[in-house]
């Protein structure tokens, strides 16, 4: 029987940049690699999300359990997060007694910058995946698959930060098993 | 559907701030906004900017200009009072020359 290969976050970046440079010097690239790279680029990003969330629930727990449970992470709930680190009106900054811990997360500059790559990834790659009037040159193409980097070193980099982790709590909380 | 926000709105103070600023070595040339909807249906403002092409022999710009734009927007937004989501996409200032060719072997 063949044997799962679980979803790499930096083999899906690697991915995406690959298809983001499939054109090199002055050769003409082709649209449908680029929205690809863009779509890639996110969600290298959102399992990167997903998996430091359910590894911060469930550390002890077999790795197979926690990539079922990133399962649940939604898209939707992770931006909203993100719109609440943002200061974005239009998603409030969640329930009340979440708010103090909302507004310190809002003057951590790490914070601030993974809330914003993951929600403008997420933007991006709607348009790339659904948009047909979307256009996405290789340098923004390219630009994206660094926001993905981006992503993946602060997650790296902060692991064991106080400010990383309650992030990663409102984002499960967020969260419905579904 | 895209709408155009009307003229002195808080999204217009955002684009007004942010037509022809400079974030390190990257200038923007162009802001347009409309009002749309984000990936999970909520009303969004979207900014697009146009910005200088990369320098010559650089695929793209340098990353924490961009980055340094995208907060500096953030926090205009905030300070406007932008009443919705708000998401930001950028273009170089050249038209780029796509293939039109969806043959792999082409």
């Amino acid at each position: 029987m063949p044997q799962a290969v679980p979803i790499d976050p930096k083999k899906l970046r690697e991915h995406a940049r690959a298809l983001a440079t499939h054109q090199d010097g002055a050769g003409r690239p082709r649209p449908v690699w680029l929205r690809r790279a863009v779509s890639s680029a996110y969600y290298s990003a959102f399992h990167a999300v997903s998996l430091a969330t359910t590894l911060q629930l469930a550390p002890q727990s077999s790795s197979e359990d926690r990539y079922r449970l990133s399962r649940s992470i939604d898209h939707g709930r992770l931006a909203e997060v993100c719109g609440w680190i943002r200061g974005q009106k239009g998603d409030g900054a969640g329930r009340q007694h979440v708010q103090p811990i909302v507004s310190d997360l809002r003057l951590n500059p790490a914070i601030q910058e993974l809330a914003t790559h993951i929600a403008e990834l997420q933007e991006a790659r709607h348009q790339a995946d659904y948009d047909h009037l979307y256009v996405v040159g290789k340098a923004t193409a390219l630009t994206y698959v660094a926001q993905a980097s981006r992503v993946l070193e602060l997650l790296d980099q902060s692991s064991s930060d106080p400010y990383l982790q309650s992030f990663l709590a409102l984002i499960a909380l967020n969260t419905q098993l579904r | 559907m895209t709408i155009k926000a009307a003229v002195g709105s808080p999204e217009d103070a955002v684009l007004s701030w942010l037509k022809g600023r400079s974030f390190g070595s990257i200038r923007v040339n162009e802001v347009t906004f409309t009002l749309d909807q984000s990936a999970d249906g909520q009303p969004l403002v979207r900014f697009t900017v146009t910005l200088d092409d990369p320098e010559p022999g650089q695929e793209t710009w340098p990353f924490d200009d961009i980055q340094a734009m995208l907060r500096s927007i953030d926090d205009r937004a905030v300070a406007e009072g932008v009443e919705s989501r708000w998401s930001t996409s950028f273009q170089q200032t050249s038209p780029e020359d796509f293939s039109t060719d969806d043959d792999l072997s082409g």
